[in-house]
């Protein structure tokens, strides 16, 4: 007699140590973690840090200057975190406000009727058949730079692929049985809209934001780092990364590797916990 | 010959039951089931009994959370995923339910004669498409284009062109009407006729009835009788199971009458007992732990203690 | 109150009708079955008396006789026709029915579909389902079969037969005057439909409702109506509509 033939995979006879949703809780505390630090000390710190001591220039990393300092003896450690601080900050405002537009612009599409939605479409169009940061850096530099024009070019260009995803949901959406049924249980526009559209979009909206975030800090470094950006005197991360480019090639490596690694770092992280999300809502994957 | 035999056949998914604990839940229980070449053997069961899990097991295609024990005998071989990967879509062929398992961007024609891997000539598919009354426009056509009828001949000839021996149908007759499905199965009779073994999976007794050479009841996931399908006539006391007899009273042409007691009918999803104990007339205490086991009846078996 | 279809037709494309010409009316406390070819427009058909989709030509109305004023004051199911309870239809499209005080009400056609699964929310629970249109009594709950374990479940946990018993309570709660079953237990097996079909043969009896039976299964819909229409048949011949059984 043969043995019996068991098949399983690895996911459901716990040949990993946890399964999908324990790492994916993992993964968000780890980089809420990672966040809050970033943001606590970047607020916390003295801003002595950043005044020039020019007897301290050009000192590689040690105990007392971490990530060492740099040509005018700044110390890079409180460069780099408040640089991040105010990267964050850009980076979940630009990220909150593309998500609003492109839920409104998504919404609009889909309830609006015939013309709106072609007028939509044709916004939409326009924003996506021009690369982002060529777009960006016209905002930018229209609105004459700063943090003002970063945020408001991000946030403008990044809505359409969104937008496009939240009109599809919903012209689905509002096709299925159970909401066409529920204006024939005497339900309003606003309650089916409310209860049955609105739940259903939210998983989507959070998913949609935490895809934007890295993204917009990294086009808010790269935008900087061309000079189109944040002004040169606020310690943000684009600003250090294309000053420390003139000093690599006289071996001050750490210009410009600690404040790119802690950007990556951040990045990575929510980039593998909205990976994380989208895997968990799509039904096909929800249950591995 | 018997070209495909199920022993002890359980599939189980693991499902998250509350946000950070996964739980294993057996779907199928201890199946039991045979089909010999040249035969069609209907699988009867009502909506999550678990009858299209038996095909995506036969056929290797299970949900990646999900898992089977038991055997499963191929003319006599061990069924692995590696004999299934080679099988599928040659020797062993599946129906699906619907044409949501059709690429709906691909031209049916091509479609149909890239089914299970090879390609077949263009003239393969046209005397095939002849066979079931579709004309040679449909090939060209995207399964979007296709009506209901026209849709079921498409799918029925996607397993057939490879002369498959063993074919599984999932719900081959569902939406159909009384001459369709009954045609559809006929399809089925006819490849069965030409030596093929044929599993239909149905929720629908009647339409099978008149085609089927054995009908096995499913019930809570495991297989409870399997009769030949001549059991299946007058009132039904050639059957042994209570479920089977109950399933065969309710039919609209015959009683129409529900079992009486409880109102409603949800089996009891432990692994041990009979899953039709709580409502069952002469159900005793010792239906409800163990394995009840099979006892051969005549031309076919029955998992019942009362049975004689 | 009577449900009169009359000259229906509905259209996919311009000149690619699924239908045309067809007629037919419902009795309060009838049974009637539908019956045509497949693909023919049986759902469609559905839909528009249910008023989820617009007729391309002719109507659906519903007909209310007025004693004291000795005829008949109609509601159509498309178009802005106020009836005696006030009813007014706010939007040609047939998105809600309103009170005149701004309050929504459940509509008097309610329609069952074939796949329990896509008729309701997957992320409600079924108490929350169930009571979408009205809060449903105990009574009517009990008569359909349904454990009131179910309602804190969510509908992936229970199967079609369940499901169908729930989508039937959240219709029958609102009162409709006509119940229309599209194909309502052709996925289900025997035993659950003669169940199902059992009780809302009771309660369709006990209210006075009218039913309109859509199934391409012939010995159910000989079992269960008062009369079986074609309208297919009568349509082509533009006769009256046969009256059988």
């Amino acid at each position: 007699m043969k043995p019996d033939n068991l098949a399983m995979p690895d996911t459901a006879s716990g040949g990993k140590w946890l399964n999908r949703r324990q790492r994916a809780v993992i993964a968000a505390i780890a980089s809420a973690m990672v966040l809050f630090a970033v943001l606590g000390f970047g607020l916390a710190l003295p801003g002595s840090g950043l005044d020039a001591r020019l007897e301290i220039r050009n000192q590689p990393p040690s105990l007392s200057h971490l990530f060492g300092t740099d040509w005018l003896g700044r110390d890079m450690l409180t460069r780099t975190l408040k640089g991040l601080t105010l990267s964050i900050f850009v980076g979940l405002a630009a990220a909150a406000s593309s998500v609003l537009i492109a839920a409104i612009m998504g919404l609009a599409a889909a309830m609006g009727g015939r013309y709106m939605d072609h007028i939509i479409g044709w916004i939409t169009d326009l924003f996506l058949s021009v690369p982002h940061l060529v777009t960006l850096i016209l905002i930018s530099f229209i609105l004459g730079g700063g943090v003002k024009g970063v945020l408001i070019g991000i946030a403008v260009t990044h809505w359409p692929a969104m937008a496009r995803m939240i009109r599809a949901e919903l012209l689905q959406l509002r096709e299925t049985d159970y909401v066409r049924l529920s204006s024939r249980l005497g339900r309003s526009r606003w309650w089916i809209a409310t209860r049955h559209l609105l739940p259903h979009l939210l998983p989507h909206l959070l998913t949609g934001m935490l895809l934007i975030f890295p993204h917009a800090i990294l086009h808010e470094a790269s935008i900087t780092f061309l000079g189109l950006g944040l002004s040169p005197h606020q310690p943000a991360i684009g600003i250090i990364l294309s000053e420390s480019m003139r000093y690599l090639s006289t071996g001050l490596w750490w210009l410009a590797f600690f404040p790119g690694a802690a950007l990556l770092l951040i990045v990575r992280s929510f980039d593998r916990v909205s990976e994380y999300i989208r895997l968990l809502i799509h039904p096909a994957s929800a249950q591995e | 010959m018997t070209v495909l035999e199920i022993r002890n056949l359980s599939v189980f998914f693991s499902r998250y039951y509350n946000w950070f604990r996964k739980r294993t839940e057996a779907c199928l229980n201890g199946l039991e089931l045979s089909v010999g070449a040249g035969q069609l053997v209907a699988v009867i069961g009502s909506s999550g009994s678990g009858k299209s899990l038996l095909a995506h097991a036969v056929m290797g295609i299970l949900p990646r959370n999900a898992g089977w024990s038991g055997q499963m005998l191929y003319k006599g071989e061990l069924l692995t995923p590696q004999l299934q990967q080679r099988l599928r879509g040659r020797e062993l062929a599946l129906v699906p339910q619907s044409v949501s398992y059709l690429n709906p961007l691909m031209q049916v024609g091509k479609q149909v004669r890239m089914s299970g891997g090879g390609v077949r000539s263009r003239t393969e598919l046209r005397s095939m498409f002849r066979r079931y009354g579709l004309e040679s426009q449909v090939e060209r056509m995207y399964p979007f284009q296709l009506s209901g009828g026209m849709m079921r001949r498409v799918l029925v000839s996607t397993a057939t062109l490879g002369g498959a021996e063993l074919i599984i149908a999932d719900e081959p007759t569902s939406g159909l009407h009384a001459e369709l499905a009954q045609e559809t199965v006929m399809r089925f009779r006819e490849l069965a006729d030409e030596g093929s073994a044929v599993l239909l999976i149905t929720h629908d007794l009647e339409s099978v009835l008149p085609y089927a050479d054995a009908i096995a009841v499913l019930y809570g996931g495991t297989s409870i009788e399997v009769a030949p399908a001549h059991y299946f006539s007058g009132d039904g006391t050639m059957l042994r199971h209570p479920y089977s007899r109950a399933l065969w009273t309710a039919l609209p042409r015959n009683e129409f009458t529900p079992p009486k007691g409880k109102p409603l009918v949800r089996p009891a999803r432990s692994a041990a007992g009979c899953p039709y104990r709580e409502y069952c007339e002469s159900a005793s205490e010792a239906c409800r732990s163990g394995q009840i086991p099979v006892r051969r009846v005549n031309e076919g078996w029955v998992r019942c203690i009362d049975a004689t | 109150m009577r449900l009169e279809a009359q000259q229906l037709g509905y259209r996919l494309a311009k000149d690619n009708w699924l239908f045309r010409n067809i007629d037919l009316t419902l009795e309060p406390g009838q049974i009637t079955g539908l019956m045509g070819p497949s693909g023919a427009g049986k759902s469609t058909i559905a839909r528009i008396l249910a008023g989820f989709i617009q007729p391309a030509e002719g109507s659906a109305v519903l007909k209310k006789a007025l004693q004291h004023e000795n005829r008949e004051r109609s509601s159509a199911i498309g178009g802005a026709v106020t009836d005696k309870q006030g009813w007014k239809r706010r939007r040609t499209d047939g998105s809600i029915v309103r009170k005149p005080g701004g309050n929504t009400v459940p509509y008097p056609v309610q329609l069952i579909f074939q796949h329990p699964e896509q008729a309701v929310n997957p992320k409600w629970k079924l108490q929350r389902i169930v009571e979408e249109g009205a809060k449903p009594d105990q009574e009517l709950l009990s008569l359909l079969g349904i454990d009131p374990g179910w309602l804190d479940r969510y509908p992936r946990e229970l199967s079609g037969g369940e499901l169908q018993r729930c989508c039937l309570a959240r219709a029958l709660a609102c009162k409709p005057s006509f119940l229309i079953a599209d194909e309502m237990t052709s996925m289900l097996d025997a035993i659950t439909q003669a169940q199902i079909w059992h009780a809302v043969l009771g309660i369709a009896q006990q209210q006075g409702m009218g039913l309109l039976v859509i199934s391409h299964d012939q010995p159910l819909i000989r079992r269960l109506c008062d009369r079986v229409i074609y309208p297919w048949e009568t349509a082509n011949e533009n006769k009256k509509v046969t009256v059988r059984g």
